[in-house]
């Protein structure tokens, strides 16, 4: 069963990462390390729609605008540095579209993400399993001078720091349940224009003249799965709650909204029969509640290769 | 035990990282965001302070001596006296607070009451729900609104100064600190009379403008009208019967200008019998919007003008190129070009001078533009205000130009042209010809440009480019923006006819 997990750690994938796309990464971290000298590299494609928004919390919806649709192509890299410590990045090129309407399409790279993960804890339960705690720390930085204050727009153009905290609880049998807590600050952006707040906002506006804030968030996510070297299948739910912001309205920066959001997904994969090194994966995910975001639905599909083991078997 | 041991050097380790990890969690969580707030404008300090300026040229009033004064009381009588006393029992006390709100307002009574309008108009600028009845609690400020809301207040401002510089000099009494040394001057000294107060003016006839425009904010102009005139006590520039005689003043030099205002047909420009469907031209301009939503004040073109209507209505715009015509399909295929290859310096261009919903409008923008480059001049009070009052009347004439044209023609935008035009800003919901933004640019760069001659050149570049931002945001052809630059520069003339002849210096 061990070493039955130890195998299955090569497929422990990205998938679970669809794309960063606007206020919603799913998070660029899970429960398991690579292990010393394994990698793997990922693409996937991911489709996301709404023709519904909350503005603030009521949801909305603008026939000017239509269905605003995001379709992401991600690139994602993850290695075992040590036996405790892997990193991990990626870049989305993203392109987001609106159907009704006359707004121009936007499309670019992204923002490029670099993360550290580090296994703190690593503790056996006996016929239990075992318990694993890490510590992770991320940069995500706009890779391009992409248009941020639109309301179509593929990100923010923040670049933002996350620092988090995740336990795993494996049992010898492949089920996993892993939960993360963190927090995500982003720096103030530049705008095109310049902002005049409104009258209400006294001396601590959240924008003003061509600064804009962009709201720091906590992040939640559970995860329920279910891991062995023939299948990898996951159901997660996602909480983010931005701290202060704005709510969307006529003239106020996009990027000054605060964007909260509840999801639930899902993820599959699996290794080709014929030649495990690579795998395929799909997954979805919903918006339940949220506010000053879409009430998106998400579809993904990736590749997944992992490459051949730079560290020698040492048994 | 064994089991314990086995993990206790590990686990310290690990105990220190999970440490640090926290610390790292909670030193982002608690990163404080930057201070947005306004920058800190220095107290103004005018050397010149236009001692004349009671003999300048009133708009709405007729002279600067219709509205009286009550004598003021001598400084020597028990009555001021006891004013002094008010305000050394004032000074005798300063919270942090009071200081900042002395120095807020030292830095300039019309130019922050500019400041605030531009924020009202800003939260007001949100257009209705397709088919509401106008709601005069909650006006749609759109440029054109918004326009004369500016007019109306600066020429208010400009009314009752000029009035209060006639009574200051017919009264001549001393500020509060050169008639007791006692009382301290808190911002720079000035060599103007103090009665009737110039800021009590200023704020009194804001208020009366701004809550007759904007009537739920009463409380929130009263609350900063009161803070204004505190300023003035707390730094020793005033006693209080300065104050109220200036504020009753103000006051009634704006219940002038309400007046005014009430019969200068604006009320009418909404075209509430959709006159503007009888209009029979070629191609008609359709509201692109869902739903389809009536254009915006069809009438405005029939709006009294501030300046020489006459004049004004030569220089109207002839007809645009027809639709459908070579050089009309030109102009259409160059916006075309440019949507599909916008770049992204054009993006930017478009988004800084696009001045849409929510924004403090296009006028707002130039008012922006005119409140820096006063800020380096160190201007009288009644000099600022004059400056406001001949920019904002020609941006309010612009629009009423505009509007008259765009109505006139009906010119349909280019993406009822050509739905493939994409574009980097909302598509107005009025006809094309000719630009709002290139009149209004056109008119303010020439008036700013007449008053601050070493940055006429800067300015024309910032209003060509605030033209070509149309272009560049695919919402108008650069026909719209050529006919709109030379009306507004026509418009920008007449206003400088009129600075020529008001009896300033200048």
């Amino acid at each position: 069963m061990v070493q039955n997990f130890t195998r299955c750690k090569l497929f422990t994938l990205l998938l679970l990462l669809a794309t960063s796309n606007i206020g919603f990464s799913q998070g660029m971290v899970d429960g398991f390390m690579k292990g010393k000298g394994n990698s793997s590299v990922a693409l996937s494609y991911s489709y996301e729609s709404y023709d519904t928004y909350f503005v603030g919390g009521t949801t909305t919806q603008n026939p000017n605008l239509g269905t605003i649709a995001t379709r992401s192509l991600s690139i994602y890299g993850v290695a075992g540095l040590t036996d405790k410590l892997d990193a991990i990045v990626s870049l989305p090129y993203i392109k987001a579209t609106a159907n009704q309407g006359f707004w121009q399409d936007q499309k670019g790279l992204q923002d490029a993400a670099f993360y550290l993960k580090y296994n703190a804890l690593e503790q056996k339960l006996g016929n239990l399993g075992s318990l694993s705690v890490m510590v992770a720390g991320g940069i995500a930085t706009p890779f391009s001078n992409y248009i941020a204050d639109a309301p179509v727009a593929i990100g923010h153009h923040s670049t933002n720091l996350d620092g988090r905290l995740i336990t795993q609880l494996k049992s010898n049998y492949g089920f996993f349940l892993s939960a993360q807590g963190g927090y995500i600050y982003r720096s103030d952006v530049k705008l095109d224009r310049d902002a005049v707040p409104l009258p209400e906002s006294g001396n601590s506006p959240y924008y003003n003249r061509h600064t804009s804030h962009v709201p720091n968030s906590f992040d939640y996510s559970a995860k329920l799965g279910f891991a062995s070297s023939l299948v990898y299948a996951d159901a997660w739910l996602h909480k983010q709650e931005a701290s202060k912001g704005t709510n969307i309205g006529p003239g106020i920066p996009f990027p000054s909204n605060a964007v909260s959001y509840t999801r639930t997904g899902f993820n599959l994969f699996v290794p080709l029969p014929f030649y495990p090194a690579v795998g395929l994966g799909g997954g979805s995910s919903f918006t339940l509640n949220g506010k000053n975001v879409g009430k998106a639905t998400r579809f993904s599909g990736s590749l997944v290769y992992n490459l051949p083991s730079w560290q020698k078997k040492q048994i | 035990m064994q089991y314990l041991k086995k993990f206790r050097q590990p686990l310290r380790l690990q105990f220190i990282s999970l440490l640090f990890t926290g610390l790292t969690l909670v030193g982002l969580s608690s990163c404080e965001k930057a201070d947005l707030s306004n920058p800190h404008y220095e107290a103004a300090n005018p050397q010149d302070q236009d001692l004349t300026g009671g003999t300048w040229k009133t708009i709405v009033l007729n002279s600067s001596s219709v509205i009286p004064v009550a004598v003021p009381a001598a400084t020597s009588s028990p009555a001021y006296q006891q004013e002094l006393s008010e305000i050394k029992g004032l000074q005798a006390q300063l919270s942090s607070s009071q200081r900042e709100n002395i120095s807020y307002w030292a830095s300039g009574a019309t130019l922050r009451w500019n400041e605030i309008c531009q924020q009202l108009v800003s939260k007001y600028n949100v257009a209705p729900v397709v088919g509401a009845a106008p709601d005069p609690q909650s006006p749609f400020a759109n440029p054109v609104v918004a326009a004369r809301i500016y007019a109306l207040l600066s020429v208010a401002q400009y009314d009752a100064l000029v009035s209060a510089w006639h009574h200051k000099s017919q009264f001549n009494r001393q500020a509060p600190a050169k008639t007791d040394n006692q009382v301290k001057l808190l911002i720079p000294a000035s060599n103007l009379s103090s009665y009737p107060s110039e800021d009590a003016v200023v704020a009194a006839a804001s208020v009366e403008i701004l809550k007759f425009i904007f009537p739920k904010e009463v409380e929130f102009l009263n609350k900063k009208a009161t803070e204004h005139q505190e300023s003035r006590l707390l730094a020793g520039a005033n006693v209080r019967s300065d104050l109220t005689a200036g504020a009753a003043l103000g006051k009634e030099v704006a219940l002038k200008v309400l007046d005014y205002a009430r019969k200068d047909r604006m009320n009418q420009a909404g075209d509430a019998k959709n006159t503007w469907q009888q209009a029979v031209v070629p191609v008609k301009w359709v509201s692109l919007e869902v739903p389809v939503r009536g254009p915006m004040l069809p009438l405005a073109g029939n709006v009294k003008t501030w300046y020489d209507s006459t004049a004004l209505m030569a220089g109207l715009p002839g007809p645009p190129p027809a639709v459908g015509s070579a050089e009309f399909n030109r102009d259409l295929a160059e916006v075309r070009k440019i949507a599909d290859n916008r770049t992204r310096e054009q993006w930017r261009i478009a988004d800084f001078w696009a001045d849409g919903a929510g924004t403090p409008t296009p006028p707002g923008h130039w008012n922006q533009i005119a409140a820096s480059l006063i800020r380096k001049k160190q201007y009288s009070e009644i000099r600022i205000a004059r400056t406001f009052a001949l920019l904002n009347r020609s941006l309010f004439d612009a629009a009423i130009c505009c509007w008259r044209t765009k109505y006139t023609y009906f010119i349909p935008r280019p993406s009822q042209m050509d739905p493939k035009i994409k574009t980097a800003t909302g598509i107005p919901n009025f006809p094309s010809y000719t630009s709002g933004h290139a009149t209004f640019s056109g008119a303010a760069a020439s008036v700013l440009g007449h008053i601050f001659p070493e940055d006429k050149a800067h300015l024309q570049k910032q209003a060509e480019e605030a033209a070509l931002s149309r272009l560049y945001g695919g919402i108008h052809y650069r026909f719209d923006n050529e006919a709109g630059l030379i009306c507004g520069q026509g418009i920008g003339k007449v206003a400088i006819q009129w600075s020529k002849t008001d009896g300033s210096p200048q």
